[in-house]
């Protein structure tokens, strides 16, 4: 009984702190109703933001489009995806930039203009704050 | 088959598939199509020695506030598969009055998939890790790249007049493979008057300098392999060209060939970065020459950097005696320790301030045009250049 009681707490905190992480991913991965991927790896949604895949199983070009990087949900995407500080990152697209050799997704400052880029855009891929209403024609990408 | 027929043949079907491209010419582009970005600077530097007479990068014993660059990167995708990519720069130097300005690169490129990208034009050579980026403050901890390698010493030009082949692999959960394989005409980055001034000895009756500060090479080939590990950050790499330049040495009369290879590694995350390269160049012409340096980095906030150096590059004459290399055999070596705190405002913005401490004269030495020669033979060289070095740099 007294390792039960001592336990106890211990798994408590454990079980409140998932929840914790679950409720921090505070971003869904949305595209076009009509593209036909539903689930995707995170080091594959690190490669396609970062422009290492250009394109999508399907063949099809795929277009990526990032939130503002003074953002609090582009410096979260970038950790859990990326697993990078958003500066780190900036600095990757420095090199491909002057290389000649890729330039970095568009940005849009908020949800509702990523939304309505991946409405007008079958193979856009974005991701939008968890709790915001989504724009008919999108939908929800589960990330592994 | 010979080099020369086999970039003759890979110009030829370079302009076929160009040709079977969509056509591109004259295309209208949407102005919201076209990526502009940019990077500029302007870097100070003194030697602290007054009676040091030794120039190294832009600092001198009176101090040189007139370094100053600016570049605009212009990438226009006519399609998904084809973009035009153009980088003009404008650079000023020593003096007020001394500018330049031009292409560093502009070429395009027409994606048949990531793992094969054809690029014409003149093209950003790859070669090592720095030669890409060779001018952007804002991607190195010093205010410039590793001379060991980078410098004057002919181990690299910034651009090549050609036509290569580019690509990625980065398989599921594994290591990622990039490549470049190139060939065409290239000018390489020198200044090899110390090594004249070796040559000439006291023989200099009828003698002058040739201060040119770079070289052209014709029917080059080269190519650059990169693996990434699964490790993020952390990658490793070999590189090579080859290419010939005609010349009369000794009366002889013929295309003298370079060869330049070396490897690198690097790891950059959040906090660090650790970069090494090693390299070897061979010009059949009159020298070798060996180049290596280790530069670390690591960020002690998001804004304060502390960075930290060595390089070496070692010369081997094979056209001047020993009587004349041991008259001023510090115009053959060049050793570099140095150590950098910066500032970084955002990843676009950085102050760098270093203190650089330079062993031989390969490439801080007297003004070539006035007075290395006649500092050389009288022997008041000074071998060790201590510099501060200031500078800012930007990019967007």
């Amino acid at each position: 009984m007294r390792i039960f009681r001592t336990l106890l707490p211990a798994l408590a905190l454990l079980v409140g702190a998932a929840r914790v992480e679950a409720q921090s991913t505070g971003y869904v991965v949305v595209v076009h109703q009509s593209n036909p991927v539903s689930s995707i790896r995170r080091d594959e949604l690190s490669k396609i933001f970062l422009k290492k895949i250009t394109v999508w199983r399907t063949k099809l070009p795929v277009v990526a489009v990032d939130q503002s990087s003074e953002t609090r949900i582009r410096a979260q995407f970038t950790r859990d995806v990326h697993h990078r500080e958003v500066t780190s990152v900036e600095s990757y697209w420095q090199q491909q930039i002057f290389a000649g050799r890729a330039v970095p997704p568009q940005q849009r400052p908020g949800d509702a203009e990523v939304m309505a880029f991946i409405a007008n855009n079958p193979n856009a891929i974005g991701y939008v704050s968890a709790g915001a209403q989504l724009a008919p024609g999108l939908k929800v990408l589960s990330v592994e | 088959m010979t080099i020369r027929r086999w970039v003759g043949r890979a110009c030829l079907t370079a302009a076929a598939l160009a040709a079977a491209a969509p056509a591109a010419s004259a295309q209208q582009i949407s102005i919201d199509r076209i990526q502009v970005h940019g990077y500029g600077g302007w870097s100070f530097g003194r030697t602290t020695d007054n009676l040091n007479t030794n120039f190294y990068l832009f600092a001198h014993a009176r101090g040189d506030y007139f370094h100053n660059e600016f570049a605009l990167n212009i990438a226009a995708p006519l399609s998904d598969n084809l973009t035009i990519i153009a980088q003009p720069f404008w650079h000023s130097g020593h003096h007020a009055n001394q500018t330049s300005s031009g292409m560093d690169y502009v070429f395009g490129e027409y994606k048949f998939a990531d793992a094969a990208r054809l690029r014409v034009g003149n093209v950003k050579q790859t070669f090592g890790i720095y030669t890409e980026i060779f001018d952007v403050g804002t991607l190195r901890p010093f205010a410039t790249a590793p001379q060991s390698i980078y410098g004057p010493g002919g181990m690299i030009g910034k651009s090549y007049s050609g036509m290569g082949l580019t690509g990625s692999i980065f398989p599921e959960r594994s290591w990622g493979f990039e490549y470049d394989v190139y060939g065409g005409g290239l000018e390489t980055l020198e200044e090899d008057t110390p090594l004249q001034v070796v040559t000439q000895g006291t023989d200099t009756v009828g003698k002058t300098l040739n201060l040119a500060t770079s070289r052209t090479f014709r029917d080059m080939l080269g190519g650059r392999v990169i693996f990434r590990t699964p490790l993020d950050g952390l990658s490793f790499g070999a590189s090579t060209y080859t290419g010939t330049r005609p010349l009369t040495r000794a009366g002889v009369a013929k295309d003298w060939r370079r060869t330049v290879t070396g490897v690198h590694a690097e790891l950059v995350n959040d906090a660090w970065i650790l970069r090494s390269e090693l390299a070897k160049e061979r010009d059949e012409a009159n020298f070798s020459a060996t180049g290596s340096y280790g530069e670390a980095a690591y960020r002690l906030t998001e804004h304060w950097q502390l960075a930290a150096t060595y390089g070496k590059f070692n010369t081997t004459l094979e056209s001047a005696t020993a009587a004349n290399i041991a008259r001023a055999p510090s115009l053959l070596e060049h050793q570099e320790v140095a150590g950098g705190l910066n500032y970084w405002f955002s990843p676009n913005f950085v102050v760098k301030g270093s203190y650089s401490t330079v062993q031989g004269n390969r490439f801080s030495h007297p003004d070539p045009t006035t007075r290395l020669r006649a500092v050389s033979q009288s022997g008041a060289l000074m071998n060790q250049t201590n510099a501060v070095l200031v500078s800012g740099h930007l990019s967007f």
